[in-house]
């Protein structure tokens, strides 16, 4: 099961934008912070949400915190999506698809 | 509560009356989507199985014969309507009952746009297994 904390820290645009970031490699906390228009505390309080939800982890390294992405609740969450509108699209699809070709 | 809609259309090529069939019958349903005992009469329960979700339990409100068909679906409805649009059929689908209170649905509604479903959650969980 996943942590309702996981959806609750990815219902917000900046927090996916982050995990986003993260996808290519870890960054630090002031290069994450470069990538918005929003004040470093906001990022740093987003940093937090995300980190609480264990969708990254903070490692030290002298004085730079650097975030990478935590594998376990992205798996996680991958495997619990119902994305129901493509879901749907398929569906449709294929009876689309089953009527036009057994048309008389 | 606050509850959302997700909304579908395809044109089909084809009568509205063979797209009924497919839509209101066991062996029409059974066809492109899932085995379940549908019959367009209002107030008749059946089951949808729906493999790995389970037996999903559901139970028809509306029947506009040939037109509209409406059930519940588990914790949703499901709002079927067949509009004829010259020599093809629009068929829409209206799957209701996403309540944004609940963050699961709210996440699976409104934060699940094309970019951030179909590209980057799949890179992600791939990249992180192969690094996991």
């Amino acid at each position: 099961m996943i942590n309702e904390a996981v959806f609750s820290a990815l219902a917000n645009p900046v927090r996916r934008q982050v995990v986003t970031l993260l996808l290519s490699k870890e960054r630090s906390a002031g290069s994450i912070a470069e990538a918005f228009d929003i004040s470093r505390s906001a990022v740093s309080e987003h940093l937090s949400i995300l980190r609480q939800a264990q969708l990254v982890q903070e490692t030290k390294a002298g004085r730079e915190r650097i975030y990478s992405l935590n594998a376990e609740p992205l798996v996680a969450l991958r495997d619990w999506l119902a994305p129901y509108e493509n879901y749907w699209k398929a569906r449709l699809a294929d009876l689309a698809r089953d009527l036009e070709e057994t048309n008389e | 509560m606050s509850l959302r809609t997700v909304t579908v259309e395809q044109v089909i090529k084809a009568s509205p009356a063979r797209v009924w069939e497919r839509i209101s019958t066991p062996e029409g349903i059974a066809r492109w989507w899932r085995p379940g005992n549908i019959a367009p009469i209002e107030g008749h329960e059946f089951t949808m199985d729906m493999e790995k979700w389970g037996m999903i339990p559901c139970r028809v409100f509306a029947v506009d014969e040939g037109r509209k068909l409406a059930y519940t679906f588990g914790d949703f409805e499901l709002h079927w309507e067949i509009l004829p649009r010259g020599n093809e059929t629009i068929l829409k689908l209206e799957h209701r009952g996403f309540n944004l209170e609940n963050p699961q649905h709210r996440f699976a509604f409104e934060n699940m746009g094309p970019g951030w479903r179909e590209v980057v959650l799949p890179r992600l969980a791939e990249g992180l297994l192969e690094a996991a």
